[in-house]
Parts: C-alpha cells; sequence; structure tokens
C-alpha cells in the first residue's frame, strides 16, 4: 500500500502535431484512498491511470509512490495491480492459471500460489469456476476474475480503467457495490477512470474532475456537488445538467441579461461585471420564494422518470430551456405557461472566466 | 408437382455432388490403383484385380528412397521451424512495435514473395555455392524459409493485430518480459494461425522440386520429389507408372496425416480471427 504524488505531470504525444494529453498535473492521494477520475471522453483520464500503471511514459513531471519515484520503474517494479476495461483475460488459460499468472512468472512456490489463488477467489466467490476458461464466463464473472487476477499479487495501488462499461446495467450497479465493500475490505489505494458520474459519486472518498488534461477540481462527493469550483465542473458533474442564466452582476445585486422582464434579485456574491448564475434542476422551485428569482416560462417537454419529472421550460431568459425536476408524477399541459422561482440559497455564481465565486453566507449551500 | 420439383432438386445436387467427387478424387484412385499393380497406367479405366504390392517393396530397394524421405521430413520440420520462430517474432514486431517504415516494411515482405522461383534461382545458386551448402540439406531449408517467410510473417502478422492491446499490458502488469509475452500469451492464442501457417509451410517444402534439384547431386541427399522423378525403368521407353504411383501414394501419407491431426486448429486458424477474452 502506498500514498501517490503527482509533481507537475506532463504527458505529450509526439507526432506531425504533439498532441498535449495531460498538462501540469499536481494531486496528492492519500494511502487507503479510493479515487475517482472523471471527465469526458479525450480528457486524459486514461492516459494519467496508464502513467501510473507505468504503461505510458511520463513526458514530464514526477510521480512519487509514498517516497520513491517510481517515473522509470516498470509496472511490476511499481507493484500495481489493474482491471482493464475488456477485461483482458488470457483466452487459453483456465480461472486458476489466469489468476496465478502473475505469481508464477515471479516463481512463487506451487503451494503459496495456490493458497493465494484460493483465498482471492473465495473473497470474489469465484471458487466454482477456478477450472473454467474466460470464454464459459457470464460478463460479471470475467469481471470478477480480472479484479482477482489484480489483487492476488497484493499491490501496492489498485487500478480500474473502466470497468463496468461493458456490464448491463443492473450487474453495473451490483459490481459497483462490490468493489466498493472490496476496497473497505483490503483498504489498498485504489484509483478507478470513469466517465460515468453516478459511479464517481458513489464510490469515491475523492473525486478528480479532469477536462482537456488538466484538473478542474478535486474534492469529495459532496463538495463536488455543492460547490463546484467552475461552470465545467458544475455543467458535467449532475444529471440533469445544471442550468445557467446569464446575469449581470451589481455587488451583491443580480440582473437576467437576456430577456424582456428585467427585475433585480439579491443572492449573497460579492462581484461586479458579467457572471453565469447556475441552479440545479432539482433546484428550482414551482412555489414563491421569498427574494427568489421569477422565471416566466412555456413548458415545451415533459419527461417522465417514475420516481421524478422534468420539464424543459422555454423562456427568454437562458438560450437552452429551463430544466427543472420535480418530485413524483406530474401531467402538466404542453405549451402552457408555468413561473418557476430560483431561490438565492441554492445559487452558484460564475464569473465571466467561470471560475465560481464564493458565497458570502456559508461555506456549503445546503 | 411440389414434390416432383423437390424430387428434380434433390436429384440435381446429388449428380452435381457426385460429379464433384468424381473430378476430385478420381486422380488419387488412378494413382493407387496404378500402385497396386493393375493395368499399364496408360489413363485407361480399370479395376484393380489383385491387391500387389510389388511397386511398394521395389521402391524401396531399387533406390534409398527410405533415406530420401528422412530427408524430405528433416527439411521439411527444420523449414517448419525455423520460419515459425522468425514468423512470430517479427510479426511481433511488425504488429505491436511503433516504428517508422512499418508498412513500407510489410509491403516490402509481401513484394518479395512475388518473386517466382525461377527468377531467383540462378542468385541462390550462387548464394549456396558461397555458403559452401552445395549438396547439402541446409540449402533447402535455407531457401524453402525464404519463401515461405513472407506468407508466414504476412498471416500472423494480421493475426497478432487481432490480438486486444489490452492482453499484452494485462501480461505487462503481472510482469512479463516481451519474450514471455510471446511465449506464453501469444502463441497460445496464435496456435491455431501458426499449425495453418506452418502446415502451409511443411506442404510447400514437402513437395518443392526446382530448387530440390538444383542444389542436391547424390543421390543420398536427394528429397522425396525428385528422387520419385528419377526413378526409372528398363528402357529409356519405359515409363515405370507402377513404382511411382506407389512413391507419391507413400509421400501423400504423412501430408493427409498431419492435416488430420490438425485438422480442428486449421479450422479455427481459418476462421477465428477475433481473440475475445
Amino acid at each position: 500500500m502506498s500514498s501517490i504524488e503527482f509533481v507537475k505531470i506532463d504527458k505529450v504525444y509526439k507526432g506531425l502535431a504533439n498532441f498535449h494529453a495531460v498538462k501540469g498535473v499536481d494531486l496528492s492521494i492519500r494511502d487507503g484512498e479510493f479515487v475517482v477520475f472523471v471527465g469526458p471522453s479525450g480528457c486524459g483520464k486514461s492516459t494519467l491511470l496508464r502513467m501510473i500503471a507505468g504503461l505510458e511514459d511520463i513526458s514530464g513531471g514526477d510521480l512519487y509512490f509514498g517516497a520513491k519515484r517510481v517515473n522509470d520503474l516498470t509496472p511490476k517494479e511499481r507493484g500495481i495491480g489493474m482491471v482493464f476495461q475488456s477485461y483482458a483475460l488470457y483466452p487459453h488459460m483456465s480461472v486458476y492459471e489466469n489468476m496465478a499468472f502473475g505469481l508464477t512468472l515471479e516463481k512463487a512456490e506451487k503451494q503459496t500460489i495456490d493458497q493465494k489463488v484460493r483465498e482471492v477467489a473465495a473473497i470474489l466467490q469465484i471458487d466454482h469456476l477456478l477450472e473454467r476458461k474466460p470464454k464459459e464466463l457470464s460478463g460479471g464473472q470475467r469481471q470478477r476474475v480480472a479484479i482477482g487476477r489484480a489483487i492476488v499479487r497484493q499491490p501496492n495501488v489498485f487500478l480500474f480503467d473502466e470497468p463496468l462499461s461493458n456490464l448491463d446495467a443492473a450487474l453495473r450497479v451490483q459490481m459497483r457495490i462490490e468493489i466498493s465493500k472490496l476496497h473497505q475490505k483490503l483498504k489498498t489505494t485504489s484509483i478507478y477512470v470513469t466517465h460515468d458520474q453516478v459511479e464517481a459519486m458513489t464510490m469515491a472518498d475523492k473525486i478528480v474532475v479532469l477536462n482537456q488534461g488538466r484538473i478542474m477540481q478535486v474534492g469529495t462527493p459532496l463538495e463536488i456537488y455543492n460547490t463546484p469550483a467552475n461552470t465545467f465542473v458544475a455543467g458535467f458533474m449532475g444529471s440533469p445538467t445544471m442550468n445557467f442564466i446569464k446575469v449581470h452582476a451589481d455587488d451583491n445585486h443580480l440582473t437576467p441579461f437576456n430577456g424582456t422582464d428585467r427585475q433585480v434579485f439579491e443572492a449573497p456574491f460579492q462581484h461586479r461585471g458579467d457572471a453565469t448564475l447556475g441552479i440545479r434542476p432539482e433546484h428550482i422551485e414551482l412555489t414563491p420564494q421569498p427574494g427568489a428569482l421569477a422565471i416566466n416560462t412555456e413548458i415545451a417537454v415533459v419527461e417522465h422518470l417514475g420516481n421524478e419529472t422534468l420539464l424543459y421550460l422555454s423562456t427568454d431568459q437562458c438560450e437552452l430551456p429551463l430544466v427543472v425536476s420535480v418530485q413524483g408524477e406530474q401531467s402538466p399541459e404542453i405549451g402552457s405557461s408555468l413561473t418557476v422561482y430560483v431561490p438565492p440559497s441554492r445559487c452558484h455564481l460564475f464569473d465571466a472566466n467561470g471560475d465560481a465565486l464564493e458565497r458570502l453566507d456559508a461555506p456549503k449551500a445546503n | 408437382m411440389r414434390t416432383f420439383k423437390l424430387h428434380t432438386g434433390k436429384v440435381l445436387f446429388a449428380l452435381a455432388v457426385l460429379a464433384l467427387l468424381i473430378y476430385t478424387i478420381f486422380p488419387f484412385y488412378i494413382a493407387i490403383a496404378t500402385s497396386f499393380g493393375a493395368g499399364s497406367g496408360d489413363g485407361s479405366l480399370y479395376l484393380p484385380e489383385t491387391f500387389d504390392f510389388g511397386n511398394y517393396v521395389s521402391v524401396f530397394k531399387e533406390q534409398p528412397f527410405f533415406h530420401n524421405i528422412l530427408n524430405s521430413a528433416l527439411v521439411s520440420f527444420a523449414t517448419v521451424a525455423i520460419s515459425l520462430l522468425i514468423a512470430v517474432t517479427a510479426s511481433y514486431a511488425l504488429a505491436r512495435v511503433h516504428f517508422r517504415g512499418r508498412t513500407t516494411l510489410l509491403l516490402t515482405v509481401l513484394g518479395v514473395s512475388m518473386f517466382p522461383q525461377v527468377a531467383v534461382l540462378s542468385g541462390m545458386f550462387e548464394l549456396i555455392r558461397m555458403l559452401g551448402l552445395y549438396n547439402n540439406l541446409g540449402s533447402l531449408v535455407l531457401s524453402y524459409t525464404v519463401f515461405s517467410l513472407p506468407f508466414s510473417v504476412w498471416i500472423l502478422t494480421t493475426f497478432m493485430r487481432g490480438i486486444p492491446k489490452d492482453l499484452e499490458e494485462a501480461a505487462i502488469v503481472d510482469g512479463a518480459t516481451p519474450w514471455q509475452i510471446i511465449t506464453r500469451i501469444f502463441m497460445p492464442v496464435l496456435w491455431p494461425a501458426m499449425v495453418t501457417t506452418g502446415l502451409l509451410a511443411f506442404i510447400g517444402a514437402w513437395n518443392e522440386f526446382m530448387f530440390a534439384i538444383t542444389f542436391i547431386l547424390s543421390n543420398d541427399n536427394r528429397t522425396v520429389p525428385v528422387a520419385i522423378s528419377m526413378i526409372s525403368g528398363g528402357s529409356q521407353y519405359e515409363m515405370p507408372w507402377g513404382p511411382i504411383m506407389a512413391a507419391s501414394v507413400i509421400v501423400t501419407v504423412p501430408l493427409i496425416a498431419l492435416v488430420l491431426i490438425f485438422q480442428r486448429k486449421i479450422v479455427e486458424g481459418l476462421t477465428a480471427g477475433a481473440v475475445k477474452g
């Protein structure tokens, strides 16, 4: 087990046009932490993971496991275990041989190998499958074997590269919980790459949101949700995505940019100039609130999800339709008008560069 | 009416199958029948009256045919072993290692195989003499390997590319060296493809004639195809069809045996492109 320290990590793919995949990443991961890298496709999260694994050269900066610089060490010397998206089980070997392969290469004693493989197989409940070939297993079973192969050598760091994306929805939820349980039991430092924000929110001790090779924000799931550091994080995390309204700020007085109805409302921010107001769909209210910004809208689309209903409202206050999430089943008429209220207590405000402005009233919005 | 249609369809199909069977099997039938001593081998249709093994015995009596078979086996197995070893390692590089001019190299490999044997015969002869391999089985191993390599490399490279990169990386994470990746992961996965290319290389080497007659001088060092062509009759006007056919049948048996042994793998090799974990 070990902590991991990134110091100005860079990755440049040399070519006709140099592609800067990872740009100056600084990050500390504590021993035993479960860290999730999340971001859109091409944000560098997999590249970063592969650099930790040693499968990708580090173009610049230093990577430390504990106090040891590991830039030039092979994956084996770093002592990592990795689970691949495609499972990457050796097709010609049985489950047992798959799990034992790393130990066999180390020329460990047969008895030790046997004991370790059976121990791990018991933890993952695949002990009845040991003689089978990968092609005889279901997706979930293959995933367990891939995890088993990674933990059998007791790695210092456990790496997951979108391990659940090939599974169906029900199995994904089940495996997600099992991986979390496994981490609680083993307490090995784990880094998990995903583009699925639900996985990120539910599994992580710490989420690292990446975009275009840079870290956008590092924080616990609730920190990321409640105090997004910029418009990218605010828009990326949360489903449906956060609504943005362009406003003009004059100290704590905000005036929406667009629209005919130029009402001024107060929010606990200190800023002068153009800004973006952010409000999550689940925080918009349908009943009048004291001090809230009232927005007149027309209902464009209604989506029924059973436990909640999503209303897509067209308004002249913002370019995209305003999304509102309402608890339970609602069947408002499409085309009818609706006034919604944005309570200042749940608002986020971002400056012209997209960086979040600090709330004056409290460190946290709830 | 419908049953009539059905029947004509079946009959036509059966006739087509029969025609195809006769077309493909008849030459073998003639060869086997002639080898057992019936007829004079002039191509007339006949049924053998007796099973006479005389021709088979005479093949081994009148020339060092057993020795020739050993030579052929030695040359063919050596060719297969060497070309597979080189082809697997070369295809690993061509499929997995990024370097400048990779595609050009692969195309050159394919281009080389387009030259007919005759075109390189004299050059190859010079090379063999320079290496002191004239009238030595080594000359055949060398030249056959040269000719079987492009095909083997090309086929194995294609298969190697089909192996997911994750599989290789999983092995790297498990601590495998490149050599261990090739031998412990890639070769077992590529096994069907290797059997197929190996068998084709074997058949090529086993049946090859032109290099064999050019580079080998003495009877004892000859391979089977040349030895068969050297079987002569009582006079220059007599073609000893019986012994020739007997020798041909003997020589065909190992090939059939190999194909039967590896049959399942060959089919896998020809059909299975994707390797799924």
